[in-house]
């Protein structure tokens, strides 16, 4: 359970400092700005209770905002993307067999599991972000393709750190 | 009351969710930039220290333009120099001119392009004299406005957001434009509203006024890209490309008018209406 617990604080640790640091230093045409940090609510265990997913979400959020001077925006949509995780893991359909304390990976859900629920939270996630950073709807279309760009990036990007470093069996 | 209270502990997970949701929109009211200071002065300095342990490494892969861009800028500085000697123009003049602007040097320890509102932080405080509103420019151009000051490190909107828009002065007619970004393209910013009778073409310099006593007077902001001219309009549009690539920001200057405090004043004093 300890390691469980480890696990989770290197992993947001590490995932907020790449963010800042590597992620957000991609500028390919200026507006394409994967946001990677994601992966660390979404693979917070299956049976975390509501209120530690919701704080931990506004938590990741706003260390995000903290080193972009954006306070609030990250928080607003990481909370955002918590809310609609357990929704999104009874939608997609959760597996009966699994442990309480494990958390959704490619290893134990499986890989096109995986991709669906990335692929779903991160498009709500950029969703709530991308139209709170331009706050008007005047930029529509435009918005709209920074949306999918940026899910289609950051959904390829997590696939791939699960890849590498989740689909080995570790126990 | 009973009711109550289960009626929120059944859907406290709604609850919650809006209460965090309204801190963060609190967040987001409360600082925009004007405001932000709070969030800086607390943070600031911790973010700050990660920012410049980040950018003192990869400063090492940009010395060889940064130098050259400085050796450039002495260059033009000792020719201006020579220049000043050889003329004598009226000496109380030069005097005046060179005393209402004053330059601090900083380096960037955090930049950012791609979003729709960029920042940028530089490696100077308010113990170095930076207060807020100062202009920050390059050698090549207008950069941003310091809206944020902590004791080692201060933060500026870059030209690249929405808030900021650019009093600028079209250098062959000296026509005044505004200049504002879309969001789009960090190489291209908007000209909007320029009446129609102002002749400006594609390659035109557009220089700083100098009316919003942040940016001193004839700094280069960038040339005319293409200009949209609508005839049934009474204003066309174009845009405008940066003098300044703010992907490879390094050296900048932030700068100082020492008069501000004056001329701010008078226009307190000056009827609105």
């Amino acid at each position: 359970m300890n390691r469980k617990l480890f696990g989770n604080i290197a992993r947001f640790i590490l995932l907020v400092f790449a963010q800042v640091y590597i992620f957000n230093k991609i500028q390919i045409t200026g507006f394409i700005n994967p946001q990677v940090y994601v992966l660390f609510i979404l693979m917070l265990p299956f049976q975390i209770s509501g209120f530690w997913l919701l704080s931990l979400g506004f938590l990741t959020g706003l260390s995000v905002d903290f080193f972009q001077h954006t306070p609030g925006m990250h928080a607003a949509a990481a909370v955002f993307l918590a809310y609609a995780r357990p929704g999104i893991i009874r939608l997609v359909g959760r597996k009966d067999d699994l442990e309480p304390w494990q958390y959704p990976n490619v290893r134990d859900s499986g890989a096109l599991w995986f991709l669906a629920y990335t692929l779903i939270l991160t498009f709500f996630h950029h969703t709530f972000l991308f139209f709170l950073e331009v706050f008007r709807f005047s930029e529509f279309l435009q918005t709209m393709l920074k949306i999918l760009t940026n899910t289609a990036l950051t959904t390829i990007i997590i696939m791939v750190i699960q890849f590498l470093f989740f689909s080995r069996r570790t126990d | 009351m009973r009711n109550l209270l289960a009626f929120i502990s059944r859907y406290q997970f709604v609850f919650l969710f809006l209460i965090f949701l309204v801190i963060s929109f609190v967040l987001i009211y409360n600082n925009n930039y004007f405001q932000r200071s709070r969030i800086v002065s607390t943070t600031g300095n911790f973010t700050g220290k990660f920012n410049q342990l980040y950018s003192n490494f990869t400063d090492y892969f940009d010395l060889k333009r940064a130098n050259e861009q400085l050796s450039a800028e002495n260059a033009r500085l000792r020719t201006m120099l020579r220049m000043k000697t050889r003329a004598i123009p009226d000496s109380l003049a030069i005097l005046e001119n060179a005393s209402t602007m004053r330059y601090i040097s900083a380096r960037v320890i955090s930049n950012s392009v791609q979003f729709r509102n960029n920042y940028f932080m530089i490696d100077k405080g308010y113990r170095s004299g930076i207060q807020k509103d100062m202009g920050v420019v390059t050698p090549n151009g207008v950069v941003g406005i310091i809206v944020d000051v902590s004791e080692n490190f201060s933060s500026g909107i870059s030209v690249l957001h929405k808030d900021a828009k650019i009093s600028g002065r079209i250098k062959k007619n000296d026509q005044l434009v505004n200049i504002s970004w879309d969001g789009w393209n960090y190489r291209l910013g908007d000209l909007q509203h320029i009446p129609s009778h102002v002749s400006l073409v594609p390659g035109d310099t557009i220089l700083t006024s100098g009316n919003s006593q942040i940016f001193p007077e004839g700094i280069i902001i960038g040339t005319v890209e293409y200009i949209d001219d609508e005839l049934e309009n009474l204003f066309k549009k174009g845009k405008i490309r940066y003098s300044v690539d703010y992907n490879q920001l390094t050296y900048v200057y932030v700068v100082e008018n020492i008069r501000k405090d004056e001329i701010q004043r008078l226009k307190m004093s000056m009827p609105d209406e």
